[in-house]
């Protein structure tokens, strides 16, 4: 399966965008985001396996924004 | 030593705050929201962890926990991040110093401040006063929710009912009450929630917190958050936007485990346990000759376990020294409140203050009981003698 990026922010909302996912039933995980994915600068990603559509729904249902969502190596 | 000064900050500390600040201090010293490697991550969890068990305790989301330096910091992130020229503010007659100074200091840019009179022993009365001065910009209402010099206990609830009706923001000081009363700021309608943690939550100094459920107010620092980085202006998000610089981990680890021994303990139970020693001190102090007390009887949820009191004829410096040489812990003076102080009509003597914890013994105020009577007596003699041969 694919790994997905999907750019938060700080490691606050990240480790919620994770915890979130979790529990509905996604393995997600934190990370840094790498260099060069983000516009802004430094910042932290949950990172997903597979199609990312519905992590970001729920995410974005749940008043976390997603900045970008990128396949990781 | 018998420590009595709990209102300042609270000691002992349980030893498993001890135990997990030592812990942090060998496992956790790591910069969290900064490093890609797994010790900062496991740092970054603990602090997240602290956050969620803080908005579980008051009803906040965890995001919106903002750790600062002390519950003072947390006053003046919210005075001075939210209050503009033309603003007018409400506060009470009980407020600490760290209230009434950076309002005093937004008077002179232009915001408007009125005081409410808190009556003792009538919540209602004293909800009409902050009512009463409601004007058309009333911005908010900033208030203590126990006095740290008399321990009474503001209607909050009322209070921040009168706010959400009005469209004000309702600011509450909550340094001698969080982990020592039940707040819920959603049910008390309570906007910005300011915290020592290092009193009723056992936590190391240094630990403070503002809990944020209204809008983020601007920054009055500013610099590295970890995020966001190429911009030279700060993040939007909480907490991050409010806390610029690296976290005091060690002491926000000892948050935790300060929350987990409340928790553990009951906030119920340890309150029933210091208001019955505060009602205990009240009542026989009041039958000492001599002793003028400055509240009504402590009771149950109209009190914080803090009482004031006054040998007559003695300054109440020179009683603090005494009880400190019998190896008791009090603080005298202002207590960096004098508005309190000069509601009770103590602005010019002070008073002696006493404020037991989780771990003060019935027999700490026996003896403390012991040393004011003798103290008093003493007083009493001296002043007896100074009158006779003419002073």
């Amino acid at each position: 399966m694919e790994k997905y990026y999907l750019t938060i922010g700080s490691v606050t909302r990240a480790i919620m965008a994770r915890d979130i996912l979790r529990k509905n039933g996604i393995n997600a995980s934190t990370a840094k985001t790498p260099a060069g994915l983000s516009k802004s600068g430094c910042g932290y990603s949950v990172v997903v396996f597979g199609s990312p559509t519905r992590s970001v729904e729920i995410l974005s249902n749940n008043n976390i924004k997603v900045t970008g969502v990128f396949k990781g190596r | 030593m018998i420590y009595l000064d709990n209102a300042a900050t609270t000691h002992p500390k349980p030893k498993s705050v001890i135990t997990a600040v030592n812990n942090a201090m060998q496992n956790l010293s790591f910069n969290p929201g900064r490093g890609g490697y797994s010790a900062a991550d496991r740092t970054a969890e603990a602090v997240f962890e602290c956050r969620k068990k803080l908005g579980e305790m008051f009803a906040c989301p965890p995001d919106r926990v903002v750790f600062t330096q002390n519950c003072t910091l947390a006053l003046n992130f919210c005075i001075k991040g939210l209050l503009k020229k033309g603003d007018h503010v409400i506060t009470s007659s009980l407020e600490h110093n760290a209230v009434m100074r950076p309002l005093y200091s937004m008077r002179s840019l232009g915001v408007e401040v009125d005081i409410a009179q808190v009556i003792f022993g009538d919540s209602e009365a004293t909800a009409r006063s902050f009512e009463r001065l409601i004007r058309p910009n009333t911005r908010a209402i900033i208030c203590t929710h126990a006095s740290n010099v008399t321990g009474t206990v503001l209607p909050i609830e009322k209070i921040g009912r009168i706010c959400k009706e009005k469209g004000i923001i309702f600011i509450v000081d909550a340094a001698q009450t969080a982990g020592v009363l039940p707040i819920n700021m959603e049910e008390m309608c309570i906007d910005y929630l300011c915290i020592a943690a290092h009193k009723g939550l056992y936590a190391p100094t240094g630990a403070g917190a503002l809990l944020i459920r209204g809008e983020c107010p601007t920054p009055i620092i500013e610099g590295g958050t970890g995020t966001s980085s190429l911009m030279l202006t700060q993040p939007d998000e909480l907490p991050e936007r409010l806390e610029s610089g690296t976290l005091p981990i060690v002491t926000i680890v000892g948050i935790s485990a300060g929350v987990d021994f409340v928790r553990s303990r009951g906030i119920d139970n340890i309150y029933s346990h210091e208001i019955a020693l505060t009602a205990r001190a009240f009542k026989e102090l009041g039958n000492i000759g001599g002793i003028r007390l400055y509240s009504n009887p402590p009771e149950r949820y109209f009190s914080a376990p803090v009482l004031a009191f006054n040998i007559i004829g003695s300054n109440s410096e020179e009683v603090g020294r005494l009880l400190a040489e019998r190896g008791i812990a009090v603080r005298a003076g202002l207590h960096c409140a004098p508005s309190a102080h000069k509601h009770i009509g103590t602005l010019d003597t002070g008073a002696v203050r006493i404020a037991p914890s989780y771990f003060t013994r019935s027999e700490d105020i026996d003896n403390l009981l012991r040393a004011v009577q003798s103290i008093a007596q003493k007083t009493a003699l001296i002043n007896r003698q100074k009158s006779f041969s003419g002073y």
